[in-house]
C-alpha cells in the first residue's frame, strides 16, 4: 500500500502498525549507529512514529525516506541538545535483539563512530542509503557543498578507497 | 578500506537491531492511546538541580498555594527519615500532604488508604498506587528502568529532587529552550531551588565537591562515647553478657597529652557461664592487653581516641597515636563553621554587603589529603547555585585549628599584576590558540602587560623603533615560551615565570592560580608533552604537497599546475626564538620555471612562500610577485638549509 499521500492525522492504528513493523528495526539500527547509544536510539524511533502519526503525510517523499529523514534530524537534534550529556545513556535492551557484528565489521564501526557527528551523518546515508549529496544536503538542512566537504574530510578519515565505477 | 566493506559494515549493523514484538505493539499502543511518551530524564545532579525550577511560580499554579508548606514537608520527611523507612504511616502523611496540596489522585485509593478496617498490606498497596500515579514513571527512569508495567509497585518514596523534578516535567513538557534566554531561565530556576535548599538547611547549603573522601568530620568524643565503645567491645566482639556488660561501672580516664580515653570494666566470672561460646573457657593471653583476668573477673581496657579511633591490639598510647593521628588529623570546625569563618575572612578583606553576601552560594572543595594539607579547604562563593558560576570570593580555611588561611576576591581587577597577566595568556590562548597565531594587536598588549610590571627579556624588542611581528613573537617566546615546542606558550610556564615555584605561591595566588587553570583548561608542561607525543609530525614531502595543494586550491588550479615549479623545503629554526628554539617549522618556497616567467596564473606571482608547523599546520605564506631563485629566496628568510 503507498502512503504517500496521506494527509496529517489519517494514519489508522493499522497503517501505524504496519510501518512499526516495516521500519522500526532499521531506524533503531540507524539512529544507534548514529549516535553509538541504544537507549537514545529507541527514544527517537518513538519520537518519529509519534510525528508520523501526528503529522500524518510524507510530502512527496516515500514513506521510509521521510521516516529516515526524521529520525537523523532528531538525532542531530539530540546530540546538540544541553540534555545530551545529563542523560542516563543506559538502555533496557531485553526488547531489542541485537546481532554482533563480525570483528572486521566491528573496526570499521568503530571508525566511523569516531567521525564527527556531521560527518558520521553524511557517510551513513550516502554509503549505507546511497543517497546522493543533494538529497543529504535535503535531508540534513545544509548545503551540498556543505555536505561535499564533510563527505571528503569523512574519506580522508576513514582512508577509504573509492570503487571504480563500472 | 574500501567502500564495499565500509557499506556492509554499516548495513549489517543497521539491520542488526530487532525489536520484540512486545516492544512495536508498546510503541503502537502509547502513540495511538495517547499514553505518555517516556522520556529519558535520569539526569546529573546540576541539572536535576536545573530542572528545580517548579519551585515557584510553575507550582504554585499547579498544585496551589500550599507549595511551599508540601515541600517543606517533604524536605521534613526526608531530613527525619521518613522516605526512607516509607512504612505505613509515613505514606499516610504524604498523601494526606500531596491531597492538601491539590495533587489529583484516584478517590477508590484514597478511600482504601483512609480506611482503617482494611489490611496494613491493602493500604500500602493503595498509597504506593497513589504515588506511583505522580512519581512511579520518575523514580523507575531514575532507577535505570526503561519500560515500566503499570501494575509495578512504586516501592520507594520520592525524594525531594523527584518531587521538583516531577512538578517541572509536568508543567513543561515541550523540550528545554535551547537559546540564551531559555538558558537564563534554566539559571534563574535553578538559583531559587538553591535559596529554596539553602534556606531548609539553614544557613547554607553545602555542596561538597570531588571524590577526594569528603569534608575531615568534626570529632566530638564524650566519656560517654567512650563507655559506648568500651561496651561494644565487650558485647560485640568479646562476645560478653550483655546484661552483665549494662550493669558494670566503667572506670574512665582522659589524657591530655595524648588526647584520648582510657576506659575500662569489668564483669563476673560466673557471667562467663551464661555465654555460650569461647567465652567459656576465656583465656586472657589469647586476647591480647585488652583482656584480663582479675580476682573476682574479667577486665577489659579501651583506649578511644579524639577522632573516635578504638585502638583493638594495643594499650601502648604513643604506637596507637601513631597509628592515627597522622593519617586523619582531626577538625576542630565543621563545614557550617568554616563558611562562616570564611565569611568572615572575607567580610573583613573586602567589603561586601550583608545583601550581597546572603545572596551568594557557598561550595567546600578539600585541597587535598595527609597531615599538611588535609585540613585545608576551599570555600567558593558564587552568584548561581550551578557549581563553578561566577565566582566571587573565596577562602581557605584550616579544619583542624578554625582559622581562615586565606581570602581572595575572584574579581580580576583585585587581583595582583601578575595574576591579570596570567588570565590574559589564559584568556589569548583559549581563544586564539598558540601565540602565532593570536592577533598582532593581542600580542602587542600582552607585551605592553609584560613591561609595565618590569618583565623585559633580553630581546632587543624595542631596538627598531616600531616592533614587528616577529620581535612580539621572540618576546613571548623568551618570556613563555615552550622549550621544544613550536609557538605555543605554555601557560602552567607562564605562571612558573609570573608566580614561581608552586610551593613558594601563598594560599591565595596557589587558589587563583588553580582557579585559571581549571576555568582555561590550561596545558601543563607535562600535557602539552603528550600533545605533542601523541601528534606525528609531518616530513618535507608531505609539507610541499601541503603547500603545493593550498596553493592550488587557493587559485582554483588544478592539483598538478605546479608541477613545473621549483619547490624547496628547509627545515628553520626559527630566528625569532633562538633561545628556546621553539619555532621550529618547515619553510616552502615555490619558485616560477624561467620559462613560464610572465604568465598570468596564480594572480602574475612568481614566488610563494609559506611557513608550516611540524603538526602540518599552515601558518602563514608571503607572495611575491618579483622572482627570486630559490637561493636568494632562502637568504632573504634567512633558513639554515
Amino acid at each position: 500500500m503507498r502512503t504517500d499521500a496521506l494527509v496529517p492525522g489519517a494514519i489508522s492504528e493499522e497503517e501505524l502498525s504496519r510501518l512499526v513493523n516495516a521500519y522500526s528495526g532499521i531506524l533503531l539500527g540507524l539512529c544507534r549507529v548514529t549516535l553509538g547509544d541504544m537507549a537514545m536510539a529507541q527514544d527517537i524511533v518513538q519520537e518519529t512514529f509519534l510525528k508520523a502519526w501526528k503529522k500524518g503525510g510524507f510530502r512527496q517523499e516515500s514513506e521510509k525516506a521521510w521516516l529516515i529523514r526524521v529520525a537523523m534530524n532528531l538525532c542531530h537534534d539530540y546530540h546538540r541538545s544541553r540534555w545530551w550529556k545529563h542523560i542516563d545513556h543506559s538502555a533496557s535492551t531485553e526488547d531489542i535483539q541485537i546481532a554482533e557484528p563480525d570483528p572486521a565489521d566491528r573496526e570499521i564501526l568503530t571508525l566511523v563512530k569516531e567521525l564527527p557527528f556531521r560527518q558520521r551523518q553524511i557517510v551513513i546515508l550516502h554509503f549505507w542509503n546511497r543517497m546522493t549529496l543533494r538529497d543529504i544536503a535535503n535531508t540534513l538542512e545544509m548545503s551540498p557543498s556543505t555536505v561535499f566537504r564533510e563527505l571528503e574530510k569523512a574519506q580522508k578519515r576513514l582512508k577509504l578507497e573509492l570503487e571504480e565505477e563500472g | 578500506m574500501k567502500e564495499a566493506a565500509l557499506r556492509n559494515a554499516l548495513n549489517s549493523s543497521i539491520i542488526s537491531c530487532q525489536p520484540s514484538e512486545y516492544w512495536k505493539d508498546h510503541l503502537v499502543r502509547q502513540i495511538v492511546k495517547g499514553e505518555n511518551m517516556p522520556r529519558r530524564t535520569k539526569l546529573s545532579l546540576g541539572v536535576v538541580l536545573a530542572t528545580a525550577l517548579i519551585l515557584i511560580s510553575a507550582v504554585a499554579l499547579a498544585v496551589g498555594i500550599l507549595v511551599n508548606e508540601y515541600y517543606a514537608k517533604v524536605a521534613e520527611m526526608e531530613a527525619s527519615g521518613a522516605l526512607g523507612r516509607w512504612n505505613l504511616e509515613d505514606k499516610l502523611t504524604f498523601v494526606k500532604t500531596m491531597r492538601e496540596c491539590n495533587f489529583e489522585m484516584n478517590p477508590e485509593l484514597y478511600q482504601i488508604l483512609m480506611d482503617e478496617k482494611n489490611t496494613k498490606e491493602e493500604r500500602e498497596n493503595a498509597a504506593d498506587r497513589i504515588v506511583d500515579a505522580t512519581y512511579g514513571e520518575l523514580i523507575r527512569r531514575q532507577q535505570g528502568y526503561y519500560i515500566s508495567e503499570p501494575e509495578d509497585s512504586i516501592g520507594v518514596a520520592p525524594d525531594p529532587i523527584i518531587v521538583f523534578q516531577e512538578r517541572y516535567f509536568a508543567e513543561h513538557p515541550e523540550p528545554i529552550d535551547d537559546t540564551p534566554e531559555g538558558r537564563e531561565a534554566l539559571l534563574a530556576y535553578t538559583d531559587a531551588l538553591g535559596y529554596y535548599l539553602r534556606d531548609i538547611y539553614n544557613p547554607f547549603y553545602i555542596q561538597e565537591q570531588d571524590g577526594q573522601g569528603g569534608l575531615p568530620e568534626k570529632t566530638e568524643v564524650t566519656e560517654d562515647t567512650a563507655v559506648e565503645a568500651l561496651r561494644s567491645l565487650m558485647t560485640e566482639v568479646l562476645g560478653w553478657d550483655p546484661e552483665e556488660v549494662n550493669e558494670m561501672t566503667p572506670e574512665i580516664q582522659w589524657d591530655e597529652t595524648y588526647r584520648m580515653w582510657t576506659v575500662s570494666g569489668e564483669v563476673s566470672k560466673a557471667s562467663m557461664d551464661k555465654v555460650t561460646d569461647r567465652r567459656k573457657g576465656i583465656e586472657p593471653s589469647l586476647d591480647g592487653p585488652l583482656v584480663e583476668e582479675t580476682e573476682t573477673g574479667y577486665r577489659a581496657t579501651l583506649l578511644v581516641d579524639e577522632r573516635g579511633n578504638r585502638s583493638f591490639d594495643t594499650l601502648d598510647k604513643e604506637e596507637f597515636q601513631n597509628m592515627y593521628m597522622d593519617v586523619t588529623p582531626a577538625a576542630s570546625v565543621d563545614a557550617q563553621e568554616a563558611m562562616a569563618l570564611a565569611e568572615q575572612a572575607i567580610r573583613g578583606k573586602y567589603s561586601v554587603s550583608d545583601a550581597e553576601m546572603k545572596a551568594l552560594f557557598c561550595d567546600v572543595i578539600p585541597l587535598g589529603a595527609g597531615e599538611e594539607n588535609g585540613m585545608l579547604v576551599r570555600m567558593q562563593f558564587h552568584t548561581h547555585y550551578q557549581l563553578n558560576q561566577e565566582m566571587k570570593y573565596g577562602a581557605v580555611i584550616n579544619l583542624g585549628t578554625g582559622q581562615a588561611e586565606a581570602a581572595y576576591t575572584y574579581d580580576p581587577d583585585g587581583w595582583s599584576a601578575e595574576l591579570q597577566i596570567l588570565q590574559y595568556g589564559a584568556k589569548a590562548e583559549a581563544k586564539y590558540g598558540w601565540y602565532i597565531h593570536w592577533e598582532p594587536e593581542v600580542k602587542e598588549e600582552l607585551i605592553r602587560m609584560l613591561w609595565g610590571i618590569g618583565m623585559c627579556p633580553e630581546h632587543d624588542y624595542r631596538s627598531a623603533g616600531l616592533p614587528d611581528e616577529a620581535r612580539m613573537d621572540a618576546f613571548i617566546a623568551e618570556a613563555f615560551g615552550m622549550p621544544g615546542y613550536p609557538s605555543a606558550v605554555n601557560e602552567a610556564l607562564m605562571a612558573h615565570v609570573l608566580l614561581g615555584d608552586e610551593e613558594n605561591r601563598d594560599l591565595e595566588t596557589q587558589s587563583l592560580t588553580q582557579y585559571l587553570w581549571e576555568k582555561y583548561h590550561i596545558h601543563s608542561e607535562v600535557t602539552a608533552g603528550e600533545i605533542r607525543q601523541g601528534s606525528s609530525e609531518i616530513d618535507r614531502e608531505t609539507a610541499a604537497r601541503m603547500v603545493t595543494d593550498a596553493v592550488c586550491a587557493a587559485w582554483n588550479m588544478p592539483g598538478d599546475a605546479l608541477d613545473g615549479w621549483e619547490c624547496t623545503v628547509q627545515l628553520v629554526q626559527a630566528p625569532a626564538t633562538p633561545q628556546h628554539e621553539s619555532l621550529v617549522c618547515y619553510r616552502v618556497f615555490l619558485t616560477r620555471p624561467d620559462s613560464e616567467i610572465g604568465q598570468d596564473t596564480f594572480g602574475g606571482c612568481d614566488n610563494f612562500n609559506y611557513r608550516i608547523l611540524m603538526d602540518g599546520t599552515i601558518m602563514d605564506s608571503t607572495m611575491v610577485d618579483a622572482w627570486y631563485s630559490p637561493a636568494e629566496d632562502a637568504k632573504r628568510w634567512g633558513g639554515e638549509q
